[in-house]
């Protein structure tokens, strides 16, 4: 955004007002979850004893990496990574194609059947089947047990779909459907050639969306998958923090049980760490999509 | 294109339209094309499966099926309406709704437009990335953070009370704060990641319509009013619409997590409640479950419709 | 050059769409032929003979994942059984959390499921429910037939009813148990109080409901723990950790409790409920007069057990002094000095004389099943009698002989001595952490009390086992004679049942809270509260109680 140059003779004193109330209503925002992310960062290098404590504030207080050995000693972590590496890439990109497949037409005004349509998909986000009727529509397509069962049963969000839509209608003016027209552009091309690369911010963001449901995603796995290799991240890290949990009912090994009692408080976060950190990592590259001016000279040319 | 007809000036109007809507299918055939394979996709993984929110209305039973089941009509659900707290659980439920719809619509937009209101790009880059961590927190944790940081002794708030001679009040096991807490909470966690979109709508901004204001005397203020607030208006007003159709699904596993003996006045909600019903009867109680859910879809579904319809007759943007 | 680019990104999509449909496909093999045809069997060895099959057959189990199990196939104890059985063990693994849920899917939508199914926790009610499809085998014959190891637990289990928990509402054995013997964990309802303290001012282990508020008020007023503040805590607890709620501990001085739905056996015999009763209104005021001395602390309310263990372990001064916990260790796990401070309090002796201690009866439960879909039933009873053998008990919960484990010589001490155990077992290998010597002992066994509780002690006055244990002595058998262990309903009881049951025992739980922070006043508001006990249910409530009660005790 910043691009606006230095107009000092122009930028009035109620201009440098704004900048500071806003600047400051920024840094208020920063601190208020900077802190207690920082706590969760720096409870996750902690030793157990420390975070079970509540000495931890927002620095590693003895520093030790027992909840990250807690959760890769489990052999079944990395497979999980693959797994939840592979659904997200090509799950998301499934969602893209399809999203932007039912997204471009609904935008455009002189489709016939474009209300009634979207009120379709509509439909489908408030109402749903329940869980066995899907459960044996997946058994019918032979779709168990298989990584298909990961891709296709949540391949378009509505919401998603509904907020691209929007998009297209705010963004791509007629003029320019137009003036392709006259160029004798048809629907498909237009929409591959000039809609597509002109919504990179709403691709950027739709990616995001998905990439990170996916990545999240459990539930399908857990009644859908049967075989741990293809488990995904998710339902090991949940099935990790459950074997750490104490039952205290269950008798064990008194200088193990000490160790347990603080790696479960620790575990929490350590794991919180192992599942985000890659999604935190990629969200420096969507961001420089939503870069203004794109559409700059699109129509003037 | 299009071959005038000569007809006598009432019908021409009609058969205008008509031309015009059959025109617009003829068209249309490309546009129906690229739609095709998410309609085949929305058929088959979404609307093949509807048959089965009849169990609602049945009493489910595998070995006779989804088909089979015997009939009960209301059944299942007079279940829920009969069960002795049933107003009060209503009404928590819809109270924690709508403040949690109404609090989280304003915060991410005007998080978005300060952000992009903001000259340094290191500041901005570091704020959005910070903002958007905690959304990935897990709900076990988030309540855990809640739990902790408001512990009248030990927590923050706690400390916080301590500090300027205040009796800190315990806001966890309080019915009345219960709300407050569930809400702000969420909205410290997710503001974020819900500015995101509305970043994405402001990157699509002409920069030339705001330099063109600021030529014109705009102070940068006015840009923000005149400018940007209109070009993410109808994502907004879509945004809402679509929550509250979502209002009914409230979190259940972070007011779960919340409740408590002394608060559970106000933290009682349908899903949690269904939850300790389907629970006790050892689970696996379908039909209960879907009549729930069906109560919650029609619910929203009445919501979605009225909203649509308030925002098709007071802006230009709506769902359909 | 826009073209070739995006000639790039068409060919790199449609690679991308090859790789995953290759490599998506490809479903598991199709399991073979299913149906109650047993005709296949092959033939089984005599009861107690080992191995079970001459020829080699295969069994699908299917069972919880479990994180500490590196691997079901290469197990250790898979290993074992496979040699000693003769039979091929497959696993289907189902999600640890959510597993049962998954179970219950599958059986509404008729999926097939694995022969036998380990590890999951099954109700009643859901063999109740799908015996019209006969999902689950009756094991009444095979038991009667083939069963060696199962009549021997029978015979030697402490357990006195032991069959009575194993039958359903209709008189069928559905399911393999777990049974173990511990004797710890029967007498969960403990509370603790810091004898440093009292050491410190001259006072005795409180005997008395009223000796018990003195004591507070003198941790309140004394400054025990000498820093000059008054910033000792009342009584205290979390609302969520193993029996930790405060009021649950002394609400046994008035009338029984039983931590969970507040079941009794009146005198008359027969099953009630304890929360309508003057003993438990007088249990209310007892409380709420420690919260207006500021003697209870209000925060057992709303603190979890993470809260609880913070303050446990507050930094320079201790401030806890007395709180319920069925097991304390776990909350001095970063300071266990502090954990040698704390003494046992027996249950203390109300206004009435009333001084019950919590039971958890020891009982049997539903670990192992065998679905219509086993061609080889008889087998796979047998796989799971021979679980409940004394060597699968070792092995199953210790792993493999000599290397994880050794049995103990005369000069190990046991933990748990005080109650007349002798020491058996020398564990090696540590439990809890990956391994792959057992299956974390999630499946049919029975260790007797010998084994269970025949752990040495490794000498450390502080190890959190060893403190439980000699605690024990301070509640053992202080339980009555009678009380709810078990309800046993058909169908349609257990739903009207339940369904009461989640608004009553909601609306209790809220009450308990009320009266005893005050918020509503027991003069005043009993009345009501019991009257809106009866109009939510509470007679009919109370009618099918007795009818599930006594349908368990007749036992057939």
């Amino acid at each position: 955004m910043g691009k606006i140059k230095k107009k000092s003779i122009y930028s009035s004193r109620s201009d440098n007002i704004f900048f500071m109330i806003v600047n400051s209503i920024l840094f208020i925002v920063l601190v208020i979850v900077l802190i207690p992310m920082l706590n969760i960062i720096a409870s996750s290098f902690s030793s157990g004893n420390a975070v079970a404590a509540g000495r931890v504030f927002i620095w590693p207080v003895d520093f030790s990496l027992e909840g990250y050995k807690a959760v890769f000693r489990n052999n079944q972590v990395l497979s999980g990574y693959a797994n939840t590496i592979y659904y997200t890439f090509f799950g998301t990109l499934i969602n893209v194609i399809m999203t932007v497949l039912a997204a471009y037409p609904l935008s455009r005004s002189d489709f016939y059947g474009r209300n009634f349509i979207t009120f379709l998909f509509t439909f489908t986000m408030l109402f749903s089947g329940g869980i066995i009727p899907n459960y044996l529509l997946m058994k019918d397509l032979g779709l168990i047990d298989t990584r298909w069962a990961m891709l296709l049963p949540n391949a378009i969000t509505v919401y998603n779909m509904i907020i691209t839509r929007t998009y297209f209608q705010t963004t791509i003016p007629n003029e320019l459907l137009e003036a392709s027209r006259l160029d004798g552009c048809s629907d498909i091309k237009f929409l591959i050639l000039i809609v597509m690369p002109l919504s990179k911010a709403i691709i950027a963001v739709i990616t995001l969306y998905y990439a990170v449901t996916h990545w999240n995603m459990f539930f399908n796995a857990y009644i859908y998958l049967n075989r741990k290799e293809l488990f995904p991240l998710q339902l090991i890290l949940r099935d990790i923090l459950l074997a750490n949990s104490i039952d205290p009912s269950m008798m064990t090994d008194p200088v193990l049980l000490k160790e347990k009692q603080n790696l479960t408080d620790l575990l929490k976060y350590s794991l919180i760490i192992v599942a985000s950190l890659p999604v935190w990592c990629i969200y420096p590259f969507v961001q420089k999509y939503f870069v203004q001016g794109v559409m700059i000279g699109s129509i003037k040319g | 294109m299009t071959t005038k007809v000569m007809y006598p000036a009432n019908k021409r109007a009609t058969h205008h339209k008509l031309r015009k809507s059959l025109n617009n299918f003829k068209h249309s055939w490309q546009l129906y094309l690229i739609i095709l394979l998410p309609l085949i996709y929305l058929i088959v993984f979404k609307y093949v499966p509807m048959y089965g929110v009849q169990i609602a209305f049945k009493k489910y039973s595998a070995s006779h099926g989804i088909m089979g089941s015997k009939w009960v009509g209301l059944y299942q659900f007079n279940r829920l309406f009969n069960s002795p707290q049933f107003y009060k659980i209503l009404s928590n439920t819809f109270l924690l709704s709508i403040y949690n719809i109404i609090a989280n619509f304003p915060v991410p937009i005007i998080l978005a437009l300060a952000l992009n209101t903001v000259r340094s790009k290191f500041y901005k880059k570091t704020v959005q990335m910070v903002t958007y961590l905690p959304h990935f927190i897990s709900t076990v944790v988030m309540v855990g953070i809640i739990l902790q940081v408001f512990n009248p002794r030990i927590g923050l708030y706690g400390k916080a009370m301590e500090f300027f001679g205040l009796n800190a009040v315990d806001l966890i096991g309080s019915p009345a704060a219960f709300p407050h807490l569930y809400v702000w909470s969420g909205i410290w966690q997710n503001a974020g990641w819900n500015s995101i979109i509305y970043l994405a709508a402001l990157s699509s901004v002409d920069i030339q319509q705001h330099e063109a204001a600021i030529i014109d005397g705009a102070s940068r203020f006015q840009c923000m009013i005149h400018i940007d607030i209109p070009a993410i208006m109808p994502t907004a007003i879509v945004l809402l619409i679509m929550n509250t159709g979502q209002m009914m699904n409230i979190g259940f596993e972070k007011v779960l997590l919340m409740q408590n003996d002394l608060n559970i006045s106000a933290s009682e909600i349908i899903s949690t409640y269904s939850y300790k019903i389907g629970l006790s009867i050892g689970g696996g109680d379908f039909s209960y479950g879907a009549a729930i859910g069906l109560l919650n879809s029609v619910i929203n579904f009445v919501l979605l419709v009225s909203v649509n319809f308030i925002a098709r007759k007071v802006s230009e943007t709506s769902l359909w | 050059m826009k073209r070739i680019l995006k000639r790039k990104v068409l060919m790199v999509t449609l690679l991308a769409i090859s790789i995953m449909l290759l490599t998506s496909c490809g479903t598991r093999e199709n399991k073979k032929a299913t149906g109650t045809n047993t005709d296949n069997a092959v033939d089984v060895s005599a009861p107690g003979e080992l191995p079970i099959v001459k020829e080699k057959i295969e069994l699908t189990i299917g069972i919880p994942n479990n994180a500490n199990v590196q691997n079901f196939d290469t197990n250790e104890y898979t290993k074992w059984l496979e040699e000693q059985t003769n039979i091929d063990l497959k696993f289907d693994i189902f999600p640890s959390s959510g597993g049962m849920d998954k179970l219950q899917v599958m059986l509404a939508s008729n999926s097939e499921l694995p022969d036998v199914l380990i590890g999951f926790q099954m109700d009643d009610k859901l063999f109740l429910k799908y015996e019209d499809q006969g999902v689950f085998l009756a094991l009444n014959d095979y038991i009667e037939e083939h069963g060696y190891w199962i009549k021997e637990m029978f015979e030697k289990t402490m357990v006195k009813d032991v069959k009575k928990y194993m039958r359903s509402a209709n008189g069928k054995f559905y399911w393999m148990p777990y049974l173990v013997e511990q004797e710890g964990n029967v007498w969960a309802g403990k509370a603790w109080i810091n004898k440093v303290w009292l050491d410190k001012l001259g006072l005795e282990v409180p005997t008395t409901t009223e000796e018990f508020r003195t004591v507070l008020k003198a941790f309140k007023t004394k400054d025990p723990n000498g820093n000059g503040k008054n910033d000792e805590l009342g009584f205290t607890g979390s609302k969520n950790g193993w029996h930790q709620k405060a009021y649950d501990f002394l609400i046994s001085s008035f009338i029984y409790n039983d931590h969970n739905n507040f079941y009794i056996v009146n005198e008359d015999g027969k099953a009630d409920v304890a929360y309508d009763k003057d003993e438990w209104k007088e249990a209310m005021k007892y409380m709420n007069s420690l919260v207006q001395e500021d003697l209870f602390d209000l925060q057992s309310f709303t603190q979890d057990s993470s809260a609880l263990k913070a303050l446990a372990q507050n930094p320079d001064y201790n401030i806890l002094g007395a709180f319920a916990s069925g097991s304390p260790d776990a909350l001095f796990s970063a300071n266990r000095e502090r954990l040698g401070e704390y003494v046992a309090i027996p249950p203390l002796k109300g206004p009435k004389g009333v001084a019950w201690a919590y039971k958890q009866p020891m009982m049997p439960r539903c670990y192992g099943v065998i679905t219509k879909y086993c061609e080889n039933p008889v087998a796979a009873f047998k796989l799971m009698d021979f679980m409940l053998s004394e060597e699968s008990a070792l092995r199953g919960r210790y792993g493999v002989p000599e290397k994880d484990w050794k049995y103990a010589t005369e000069n190990d001490i046991c933990i748990f001595e005080n109650i007349g155990r002798k020491a058996l077992v020398v564990p090696i290998l540590p439990y809890g952490a990956p391994q792959n010597s057992h299956w974390q002992s999630l499946h049919p066994t029975f260790r007797s009390a010998e084994i269970s509780d025949g752990m040495a002690w490794n000498g450390d006055p502080l190890d959190g086992e060893y403190i439980k244990a000699k605690a024990i002595t301070a509640y053992k058998d202080k339980a009555p004679e009678k009380i709810v262990s078990k309800l046993l309903f058909n169908i349609e009881e257990s739903e009207e049942f339940y369904s009461l049951e989640t608004s009553i025992s909601a609306y209790v739980k809220e009450h308990i809270a009320m009266f005893i922070t005050g918020r509503k006043n027991l003069e005043n508001d009993w009345n009501d509260y019991i009257k809106e006990l009866h109009n939510m249910g509470l007679d009919r409530y109370k009618e099918l109680l007795q009818i599930g009660y006594e349908r368990f005790e007749k036992g057939e």
